[in-house]
């Protein structure tokens, strides 16, 4: 098994190895900003502003002669900002100090520094004297990613041309392994120009950082919008609720994101909390969403796991964070790798793992919703992935940087992973569209196949009702939804006589429609003219079916002199003028061979009618929630059928309602 | 809009001393409880859980489909030899019932009181 998983791994490498040539230049570790020497940067032709932030002198640390520009610096180290700091040896940091030294014209004015995209707390120098800072820095705070900010610089402050600038950070532990950026890393930029120029460059880096997260979060909205109305209108279809969920906890971050970006806020605690929440309502609605799509069962591992998610984003890494950053928490090295490492072997399955699944779900069970639903989610955890590839060729010291730079597009500050969630949206966009549009075909599939039957029962029981001569016979029957489980079957008999009855398939829907229709086939077969006979054939019909449920009937054989001999399988006993004919107990049909029907005897006399019925009058019930029951039947069923019918439907039909009345003579 | 059925299981004794397994059913008993009701049968030792009283008091609805699961857990048990008791039917059901032939496999009593004194 080692072996395997040896094997597994030297073949990742290889791959992604192979693969890193076309990885973004950003990625292969190319310089982004031009590189600079941290000891002499030559400004003294300041046409535009001057890119300081390719290279640092560094110092682990904290001492305030640090800022000033007299310090003898040059036994510091020199590091290139796209470098994880665990990179040049430095452990457990938790403040480091930054300096560059420029040469510009004597006597510029006008100067000031924009600084953006810096991952940590901060203090800035110039000369030694404090220019500004982040909104927060410990022990009151620490922040994790800070937008573009501009500091005038006073112009007797650098009007000798020398300057130094010294950055104070503190930035969190987890930071310096790699998986996180830290300090300066390759997208941070510190820009030395004249106070205009840069003022415009800050607006215009709002335009580029923030026109392809509003598009995003734009379509994010439209697909979120989508997922809302189809939630609403396929409300048993609970996948799309779970879309809403998942969707509007991704674009309510998202919003946050630019938010605080745009604003410029800090982001406290509660932001923190929320947003982190809001990554756990992402995550477990995102792994629902694909489990109902697929058809997956909710195992307890899976609930177990959602549990996890839950309790681990709230608890384990707001927690540790809070403590990391505000470096109070006395955590050691290897505990903080620990850490983020349980952190990303947990989220490993979500961010990565779900396409897995549909691929699986599709090679296993053939569902083509589960290679239609593979495209998105590989789409939304291309990032990770290759994330993960960079960060294992950085560890093997193949590459020479662990980040995911940005795609290169001159106008636009574009993330790779904002590609990917655009491409993600639009192909959820057009998974909904494939999804509603196979349901609905399969609705309007299975509406035909219904109005099919309809029609089919339809003509099974207009032919039930025959010519009866001698007989004067009423029926109704009301169906509660397109196809009924009610039936009744009125047979003319040679001998004069009349075999009637009336019966109640349990369910509802096609299959207590076609369960309806094998009945009636079995009795036009049948010929008995006992009802104890028919009742006992019926039922070792049923029986072969072997379907759990049962059917209720009962049969009653009429001669013309009004004598009539009855059975009852569980139905509701018959009327005669007003009074039930109580007939033994019975099972219904369908459940236990070997019974025996007990006739019962009696004889209507002229004037009276034998009314049967179907439970959906007794059963009928109102919108308070009250049943018809038995109380009124005695004198309901004096009444004419169609009458009865209609009161029962009227009080709140639930159920078919069928009702058949005989009387002697024509 | 249907009232999910839940089932409860408690152990009690009878005026005879005989223990008794009660099952409390609530909600809506249809199609859709297969699990509460057969399915929490089923999990029973038979052996050891030889007299049940399924309790229909705190029942909302019972329709056709819910009847047909309560017969299978009757007739489940009588092949089993297991006593069943059924109380806590509204006037209306207990007619069903009858209708129905379970009085052939169980003794339908007014409450649980009732019950737990005849067991």
């Amino acid at each position: 098994m080692s072996e395997r998983i040896a094997g597994l791994l030297r073949f990742l490498a290889a791959f992604l190895l192979l693969a890193s040539p076309c990885l973004p230049a950003f990625a292969r570790g190319d310089d982004v900003h031009p590189p600079v020497d941290p000891h002499h940067i030559d400004g003294l032709s300041l046409g535009g502003p001057i890119d300081l932030s390719a290279n640092w002198l560094i110092k682990q640390g904290d001492d305030p002669r640090y800022a000033d520009p007299g310090l003898d610096d040059r036994g510091w180290l020199v590091i290139k900002s796209g470098q994880p700091l665990s990179s040049y040896g430095f452990k457990d940091v938790d403040l480091v100090w930054y300096r560059t030294h420029v040469r510009i014209p004597a006597g510029e004015h006008n100067l000031a520094l924009s600084l953006s995209r810096f991952d940590g707390s901060y203090q800035i120098f110039v000369n030694g004297v404090l220019m500004g800072a982040s909104r927060a820095f410990p022990p009151g705070g620490l922040n994790i990613s800070s937008s573009n900010r501009r500091y005038a610089i006073p112009d007797a402050l650098v009007a000798s041309g020398q300057v130094t600038i010294a950055v104070r950070a503190a930035i969190g532990r987890i930071s310096e392994h790699g998986l996180d950026p830290a300090g300066f890393f390759d997208q941070t930029q510190l820009l030395l120009g004249t106070e205009p120029v840069l003022a415009d460059g800050s607006t215009l880096w709002f335009f580029r950082d923030a026109t392809s997260n509003i598009t995003n979060l734009a379509f994010q909205l439209l697909v979120l919008m989508i997922a809302l109305a189809l939630a609403l209108t396929l409300r048993s279809e609970r996948e799309y609720l779970a879309l809403v969920i998942f969707m509007g906890a991704d674009f309510a971050n998202g919003a946050i994101g630019i938010w605080t970006v745009t604003a410029n806020i800090q982001r406290g605690d509660g932001l923190q909390l929320l947003s982190l929440s809001l990554d756990a309502a992402y995550s477990i609605a995102g792994l629902e969403f694909v489990r109902l799509v697929l058809g997956l069962r909710r195992t307890r591992w899976l609930a177990a796991y959602e549990w996890l998610l839950a309790g681990f984003v709230l608890v384990v890494v707001f927690g540790a964070r809070h403590l990391v950053y505000f470096g109070q928490s006395g955590l050691s090295h290897s505990t903080i790798v620990l850490l983020n490492f349980i952190t990303q072997v947990i989220f490993l399955p979500v961010r990565a793992g779900l396409p897995i699944v549909a691929l699986w779900a599709w090679w296993r069970r053939r569902k083509p919703v589960a290679l239609l639903l593979f495209v998105p989610l590989l789409l939304n955890a291309a990032v990770s992935y290759v994330s993960f590839g960079l960060y294992f060729l950085f560890q093997l010291h193949l590459i020479g940087t662990p980040y995911f730079g940005n795609v290169p597009i001159p106008a636009l500050d574009v993330g790779w992973d904002e590609v990917s969630t655009f491409a993600f949206s639009v192909a959820l966009l057009m998974f909904l569209v494939l999804r509603t549009l196979s349901l609905a075909r399969e609705r309007a599939r299975i509406a035909s196949e219904l109005e099919a039957a309809q029609t089919v029962q339809q003509v099974l029981l207009a032919r039930a009702s025959q010519p009866t001569p001698g007989f004067s016979v009423e029926s109704v029957y009301y169906p509660a939804s397109e196809v009924g489980g009610d039936f009744f079957l009125v047979s003319p008999g040679p001998d004069g006589s009349l075999v009637a009855i009336v019966g109640d398939v349990s369910g509802k829907g096609l299959l207590a429609a076609m369960r309806v229709s094998m009945i009636l086939g079995v009795l036009r077969r049948e010929d008995s003219r006992e009802p104890a006979s028919i009742m006992r054939q019926l039922n070792e019909a049923l029986l072969t079916q072997g379907e759990m449920g049962f059917t209720t009937a009962c049969c009653v054989r009429i001669e013309r002199s009004g004598n009539y001999a009855l059975v009852n399988a569980g139905h509701i006993c018959p009327y005669v003028s007003g009074v039930e004919i109580a007939a033994p107990p019975a099972l219904p049909l369908g459940l236990a061979p070997d019974q025996v029907y007990v006739p019962v005897a009696g004889t209507l006399k002229p004037g009276e009618k034998l009314v049967l019925m179907s439970d959906g009058v007794v059963e009928a019930r109102s919108a308070k929630g009250e049943l018809y029951g038995f109380d009124r039947l005695p004198g309901l069923t004096r009444m004419p059928a169609m009458d009865i019918a209609d009161i029962a439907q009227r009080f709140g039909q639930e159920d078919d309602i069928t009702v058949l009345t005989i009387a002697c003579g024509a | 809009m249907q009232n999910p059925n839940k089932v409860s299981q408690v152990e009690l004794k009878s005026a005879q001393g005989h223990a008794i397994t009660a099952l409390r059913y609530t909600g809506d008993i249809s199609s859709a409880s297969k699990e509460p009701v057969l399915g929490t049968y089923q999990a029973l030792d038979k052996a050891r859980h030889t007299r049940l009283l399924l309790d229909f008091a705190k029942v909302e609805y019972l329709n056709s489909s819910g009847i047909a699961l309560v017969i299978q857990v009757l007739m489940e048990a009588s092949k089993s030899a297991q006593t069943v008791a059924i109380c806590g039917l509204t006037p209306h059901f207990t007619k069903v019932f009858t209708m129905v032939g379970i009085t052939k496999y169980a003794t339908l009593y007014i409450d649980e009181a009732a019950a737990l004194a005849a067991l």
